[in-house]
């Protein structure tokens, strides 16, 4: 009976698909199994007796790391190496990633003897871990290469647009003499191209910034309604041009709020100015806000414009989906406003959506912003 | 549309021909007297035998940039009370607060607002 329990554990071990060995506080090599004599390359008799470095372990691994002294520190700790990873060496000399665990086996004065080490091989799980980490690291720095490209490119950029904008600005208010209606005309597009290429630039950096996680929000205590009206007053000149009615309806709950005011003033600038771009001669465009519920805002930005067809729906707030084909022609843009704009509200926690009936519909494009920021 | 000239003069540092001539243009335009110098070496020769009543400061110069030409403007002690603003297209959050914590009086990002930088040239000089 106990020969055949001891048969039977023989067999565990002898037929296991892991390495078992047991080594002596010095690192020899006390008991090695069949599977890791057929894994190693070492026959029984060559490595009983033998230490560990040298044999399967190399003094040090690929890294550098020293093995000699994790060995040592292991017999004199074994706890602290229950679980363990570390690079072996086979007989050919090619290195392995075993995955060990370890367990002291203690004299009767309780101190350690013998130590049993049972692995598993997992060379592929460490190359395949390595090259995970390789690509993270390739795409993290390729990340920077791209926001550090986008910040000098924006640089460059600034320089020769200061002498497009300024020259250009110096001759249409006449600083420098008379000119006729039509050079007035002329260098007022140059003045406004300048001026888009230059939000297009600044956009593309804010856009960088919000996915690279650097976007802060700066917050201050301002009044809501003070900024509606600023708005509104910055597009009544082409309101009154167009002939558009520009009308508010803001719930007197709506006032001083906690946020980001330039970003917020950034994100109803941007929806007027999308209204009024896209507001036919004669139509209307009004900024609805109330509190609703105890801690946010909702804010509606309306028109009676084109409207949004059904299958332009999904790319309404796609970075760049506004310069494509007709509209890009017809109504001039960076294409970023509405992007960058739903970002922005989502820093702060809220939503942003719209709704349209259709072509010639007009649009309402929502957003809220909670009040109950730290 | 050119304003009466004023006494005051002001020292212009920047590398960049065209973006010298527009802030020298408008400051003209605007009754300043102007010194230009096209980088920080000339600039710091030029200090050694005038005083200006402010100075613009472009941040990014081959050579010596605009920190390390603040930082020699501010070793004079004869030049105590002429205030500073820095011009650069690096107009990130950082690099602001990197210009204001150097000591610049003040700060404007290129695109140059040209309307903006006479009302604070004119606020730093009381005219």
């Amino acid at each position: 009976m106990t020969k055949s329990v001891e048969m039977q554990y023989y067999e565990i071990v002898e037929n296991s698909n892991s390495i078992i060995l047991r080594m002596d506080t010095k690192g020899d090599v006390t008991f090695f199994n069949r599977y890791a004599q057929s894994f190693f390359g070492y026959r029984q008799e060559e490595i009983l007796g033998k230490n560990v470095i040298g044999t399967i372990v190399a003094p040090a691994d690929s890294s550098g790391r020293d093995l000699k002294a994790m060995i040592d520190d292991m017999a004199m700790h074994p706890a602290e190496y229950v679980e363990n990873k570390n690079e072996n060496m086979l007989r050919s000399g090619e290195r392995v990633w075993i995955a060990w665990t370890n367990k002291a086996v203690l004299d009767k004065d309780g101190r350690v003897k013998e130590i049993i080490c049972i692995g598993n091989n997992i060379t592929k799980l460490k190359q395949a871990e390595e090259e995970i980490l390789k690509a993270k690291e390739a795409a993290e720095s390729a990340n920077k290469a791209k926001s550090s490209f986008l910040a000098n490119m924006s640089h460059e950029l600034r320089t020769p647009l200061n002498a497009i904008i300024g020259f250009s600005e110096l001759m249409k208010d006449e600083s420098v003499g008379a000119i006729n209606e039509k050079q007035k005309e002329y260098l007022g597009y140059v003045w406004e191209s300048g001026k888009h290429l230059l939000s297009l630039i600044n956009d593309i950096l804010d856009l960088s910034k919000v996915e690279a996680g650097k976007m802060e929000l700066e917050l201050s205590e301002f009044d809501l309604r003070e900024l509606f009206k600023k708005s509104l007053m910055f597009v009544s000149d082409r309101a009154a041009k167009k002939s558009v009615t520009l009308l508010t309806d803001i719930n007197e709950n709506v006032g001083l709020v906690r946020a980001d005011e330039r970003k917020i003033k950034q994100v109803i600038f941007n929806l007027v100015s999308n209204s009024m771009k896209f507001t036919l001669d004669g139509g209307k465009i009004g900024i609805r806000a109330e509190k609703t519920g105890e801690n946010e805002i909702l804010v509606c930005v309306w028109d009676t414009g084109i409207g949004i067809e059904a299958k332009d729906a999904s790319k309404i707030f796609s970075e760049f989906e506004q310069i494509t084909s007709d509209y890009s022609r017809q109504y001039a843009g960076t294409g970023l406003g509405l992007p960058l704009s739903k970002k922005f509200i989502e820093l702060h926690g809220g939503k942003m959506w719209f709704e349209s009936e259709g072509k010639d519909k007009g649009s309402r494009f929502y957003f809220t912003l909670p009040l109950n920021r730290a | 549309m050119a304003e009466d000239k004023n006494n005051k003069t002001i020292l212009i540092i920047e590398d960049d021909p065209l973006n010298m001539r527009l802030t020298v243009d408008l400051l003209e335009l605007n009754g300043f007297n102007t010194l230009s110098c096209q980088d920080g070496a000339s600039a710091l020769e030029t200090l050694k035998n005038t005083i200006p009543d402010l100075i613009l400061l472009d941040i990014n110069m081959p050579k010596m940039n605009g920190f390390e030409v603040y930082e020699k403007i501010r070793e004079d002690k004869r030049l105590d009370q002429v205030e500073v603003i820095a011009l650069s297209g690096s107009v990130m959050k950082e690099d602001e607060e990197r210009i204001r914590a150097a000591g610049f009086n003040d700060f404007m990002p290129k695109p140059i607002d040209l309307k903006g930088l006479i009302r604070k040239i004119r606020g730093y000089l009381f005219i």
